[in-house]
């Protein structure tokens, strides 16, 4: 029977040291440090490894896409790279298109885009955790001036407008990180 | 006694893939944890400023996950510019080892249906942020914030 995990996935922000291992009276067997630091573990090393662990797991992004708007012809935009915590795509994806488990993007005008994702995603053991969007940045990338915002719109679509030096919205390559 | 046969701890490497944790899986997990340490984010959140009154949405920081942790002094500099400092800059993990928290990055990106841009300026206890409109006049808005 395979194991399941403590907890749930990173991404619901919940995990505490105590998921990894981590207690704060947990003492190595009769008090005895490890004997040898090239084949043991001791229980100071694993309460580090769980802190440590429980506090990145808080700030990592959950998602880093850059996408580019391909307005042209009026079509989704261009899922180029995709980082996320359940997996990375390097081959891009038309935003209507999107592969299992990465999100799906729609046109709504010239520069602006909306995101979907899923409302729920599964580690690599299977357990699920609940996704919802809390935060989002977005970068725009090339040689003239532009910036994005973003506007959260539910717990799993987000949408994003890119402008010019303007103020017009306007295709352009993009990064967005989501939380 | 033998150690990781009937001690629990220390953890002796070794064993096989369902009933132990080998050297080498260890090493990687120590890698890269460590590599992970090194370019995680300090801190993120989304803010809202409406005149005098600055909402913190969803803190999400290495020193923890909510309000209680969030910077608890902040400072009206003028319109679409605040500043979010920890008053007591120190971060304390779950063993009570405690380390001052320091910012040298930061990264603001606005919120909304128009032109909404940011800047930041990392100070000692915390980050300014400076929020504007497409004309580059100083405004109130929604963004977020990541730290680094």
């Amino acid at each position: 029977m395979a194991i399941i995990p403590t907890g749930l996935p990173a991404w619901t922000r919940t995990a505490t040291h105590t998921n990894y291992g981590g207690n704060v009276n947990k003492r190595n067997y009769l008090s005895r440090g490890a004997i040898d630091a090239l084949t043991d573990v001791g229980a100071e090393a694993i309460c580090r490894l769980a802190a440590d662990l429980e506090a990145i797991a808080r700030t990592a992004p959950f998602a880093t896409i850059t996408y580019l708007n391909d307005d042209g012809a009026s079509a989704p935009p261009i899922i180029e790279t995709v980082y996320m915590m359940t997996g990375v795509r390097t081959t891009s994806y038309t935003g209507g298109a999107a592969p299992t488990g990465y999100p799906s993007a729609a046109r709504n005008s010239d520069g602006d885009c909306t995101f979907t994702f899923a409302s729920s995603y599964s580690d690599a053991y299977g357990v699920a955790g609940t996704f919802a969007i809390k935060h989002a940045i977005v970068s725009v990338h090339g040689t003239s001036v532009g910036e994005g915002v973003v506007d959260i719109l539910t717990t799993t679509t987000l949408r994003v407008r890119l402008f010019n030096g303007a103020s017009a919205l306007q295709d352009k390559r993009a990064t967005l990180i989501v939380w | 006694m033998p150690l990781g046969l009937f001690a629990p701890l220390p953890l002796r490497l070794g064993g096989s893939a369902e009933e132990g944790w080998s050297a080498a899986d260890h090493a990687r997990v120590c890698a890269d944890l460590v590599l992970l340490k090194k370019s995680a984010p300090l801190a993120v959140w989304t803010f809202t400023k409406v005149g005098a009154t600055v909402t913190i949405h969803d803190y999400y920081g290495l020193n923890g996950a909510g309000a209680v942790y969030a910077p608890d002094d902040i400072s009206l500099i003028g319109t679409g510019a605040v500043g979010f400092n920890w008053s007591i800059r120190l971060f304390e993990d779950p063993y009570q080892v405690v380390h001052p928290l320091s910012a040298k990055h930061g990264k603001v990106s606005g919120h909304g249906s128009t032109s909404l841009r940011g800047d930041v300026v990392v100070v000692a206890n915390g980050v300014s942020v400076y929020t504007f409109n497409g004309a580059g006049a100083a405004a109130d808005g929604k963004a977020t914030v990541a730290l680094w």
